[in-house]
């Protein structure tokens, strides 16, 4: 596990509660201690990264795992909103798709996009993440 | 009688000739009426001078004019009764479409039997009236637009528009309207020739937003309902962790189960979304070495080790699409190794030009199918062996067989391959595309 890893807390975003948990026990499974930090739906997710009503906004570094279809903001109109603000246009955002068709759609967002993990193999997958996020860390500072 | 007959004659002629204008024909009537009258009165002196006495001169006179005038006049009317402009007359008369002639300054000079079909107006409703009796408010910028080509010797060709009729009901209507010259090639006016094409319209209109409800189905189909899925997979996966090594072999068995009808509905709502994906979406034509294709399905194709997948002759190079000929091959390929009862096998591909069509085969040395079996295999959610033994969607050779009849083709078992065994399955392909299937 990378040292600096463990410094960075996990903003899940998804209304799915038992994607949240696949999540969560992917992460004990993988002993990975990081926070992590649920939200329901974009506008969840925005209050969080920007504090408010009495809270700190989410202290950096952290990363978002986004799933697209949501009710009230979905992923698509988040990624909108982290583009246009520019506290947060350099947040690192990892798409959790369930399809090829989810990649398509991220499309036009895709240099907001620092990658995808399928959801059916997130335990799998997430190494590679870290793997990934490890090299990001060597080029660019975290937020 | 002598007033009569012409008066008959040339109201008769104006009226079937949409080339004579009515103040023309009834100018006409009215001096040769006149001037048969007086060349009645010129016979009357010479034959009888006495009865007519002083007015013989003028008569005499009056009838040697009126004869130079009607002699003057055979020309016109032999213009009028050329066959070649009858028969264009006859063909305006008889068109569906609606055709409206008017002068340049938009007021209406001829209009057929369409035209009274289309616009609920009759001839002589219309003649006359400037062309906005039929031109909703919204088009009249449209109409002045148009006027000012007109007036420059312009044509327009197939505009699609609105218009109104009689009761006031908007109609689509394709359009098309060139100027009309005199013979100095002066810009008199212009005709226009209409087609009703709001029930096309309506249609077209129908087929898009069905096809957007379908493609709304399909993301539904893969996304939405797959995730529902995809929550009962994690719950049993975290529950089959939970129990961990000291649960009841039954209950384990049964997560088991449960979990393979999960990923049993995943399948079929991936081939169901690919089913109905079949033509959907552009594609793009390529040059395609078949033999390549081929190649590239074995390899993703996880084939055990005894199967020896191989092409027989050579396969062409054609211009062609290439996901939906990749769907196809994959499909029959795969089913090929699927359906193997034994560990040694060979599946061969061939190909053999039949004119402007290429027929590939795909045959295999499995079991075969038998004779009984050989209609039902193309239905969908058809399966011959039961889903617990092998794994199927039952979507897989329909989708072949909806393939290749979008793209212009057709596929077909051709029975066992040695007579009692083993399956030729043969489909036919377009051998160059140059545009998009219907």
């Amino acid at each position: 596990m990378n040292d600096r890893f463990s410094e960075v807390s996990v903003l899940l975003v998804d209304d799915d509660s038992i994607d949240r948990m696949a999540v969560v026990r992917a992460f004990r499974e993988l002993q990975i201690a990081n926070p992590v930090i649920e939200a329901n739906d974009g506008i969840e997710a925005l209050e969080i990264l920007r504090g408010g009503h009495d809270a700190e906004p989410l202290a950096t570094p952290f990363l978002v795992l986004l799933d697209l279809s949501m009710p009230r903001m979905d992923g698509l109109e988040f990624l909108a909103e982290l583009r246009n603000d520019p506290a947060l246009h350099t947040a690192i955002v990892f798409i959790l798709s369930t399809s090829k068709a989810d990649e398509d759609r991220t499309a036009a967002y895709e240099n907001h996009v620092a990658g995808y993990i399928v959801k059916a193999d997130f335990a799998s997958e997430f190494w590679r993440v870290v793997d990934m996020i490890d090299h990001y860390w060597r080029v660019v500072a975290f937020p | 009688m002598f007033i009569a007959i012409p008066a008959t004659c040339f109201v008769s002629l104006t009226r079937r000739n949409v080339s004579v204008s009515r103040p023309i024909g009834l100018f006409l009537t009215a001096s040769v009426t006149s001037g048969v009258a007086y060349v009645v009165y010129g016979l009357l002196f010479l034959f009888d001078p006495a009865h007519m006495r002083g007015a013989g001169i003028t008569a005499l006179i009056l009838m040697f004019i009126t004869i130079v005038m009607l002699l003057s006049l055979i020309p016109a009317l032999v213009n009028i009764y050329d066959p070649e402009r009858e028969r264009l007359a006859s063909i305006v008369e008889s068109s569906q479409d609606a055709i409206v002639g008017k002068d340049i300054e938009g007021n209406i000079t001829n209009w057929n039997p369409g035209a009274e079909a289309l616009y609920g107006y009759s001839h002589d409703e219309a003649v006359g009236q400037h062309i906005r009796l039929i031109v909703p408010p919204q088009r009249y910028a449209e109409l002045d637009e148009i006027m000012q080509h007109i007036q420059r010797g312009e044509s327009v060709c197939n505009l699609e528009t609105e218009r109104r009729n009689k009761l006031g009901k908007q109609l689509v209507i394709s359009l098309s309207i060139s100027p009309m010259r005199d013979k100095a090639g002066q810009i008199i006016g212009a005709s226009a020739i209409g087609r009703d094409i709001t029930a096309r319209r309506r249609a077209e209109q129908q087929l898009i937003s069905s096809n957007k409800a379908l493609d709304e189905f399909a993301y539904v189909a893969s996304h939405d309902l797959k995730s529902p899925l995809r929550g009962i997979d994690n719950l049993c996966r975290f529950i089959e962790e939970d129990l961990g090594e000291g649960a009841n072999a039954t209950v384990t068995d049964h997560l088991r189960q449960l979990r393979g009808r999960v990923r049993r509905m995943e399948k079929l709502l991936d081939d169901l979304l690919e089913y109905s994906r079949v033509g959907r979406g552009a594609q793009r034509i390529q040059t395609l070495r078949v033999a390549n294709l081929i190649d590239n399905i074995v390899h993703l194709l996880d084939v055990p080790p005894g199967i020896d997948v191989r092409i027989e002759g050579e396969l062409p190079v054609i211009d062609t699409w290439a996901t939906p000929l990749e769907q196809v091959f994959r499909n029959l390929i795969h089913n090929a190794i699927k359906h193997h009862d034994r560990t040694q096998g060979r599946i061969s591909i061939a190909s053999k030009t039949l004119g402007h069509l290429i027929e590939f085969s795909v045959m295999d040395d499995g079991p075969g199918i038998e004779p009984q079996f050989r209609e039902r295999i193309f239905r969908i959610f058809t399966t011959l062996q039961s889903r617990d033994k092998l794994e199927g969607s039952g979507i897989g050779l329909s989708l072949v067989e909806k393939v290749t009849r979008h793209y212009g083709g057709n596929v077909w078992l051709d029975g066992y391959s040695d007579g009692e065994r083993g399956a030729i399955f043969k489909f036919t392909w377009p051998y160059s595309v140059r545009e998009e299937p219907l």
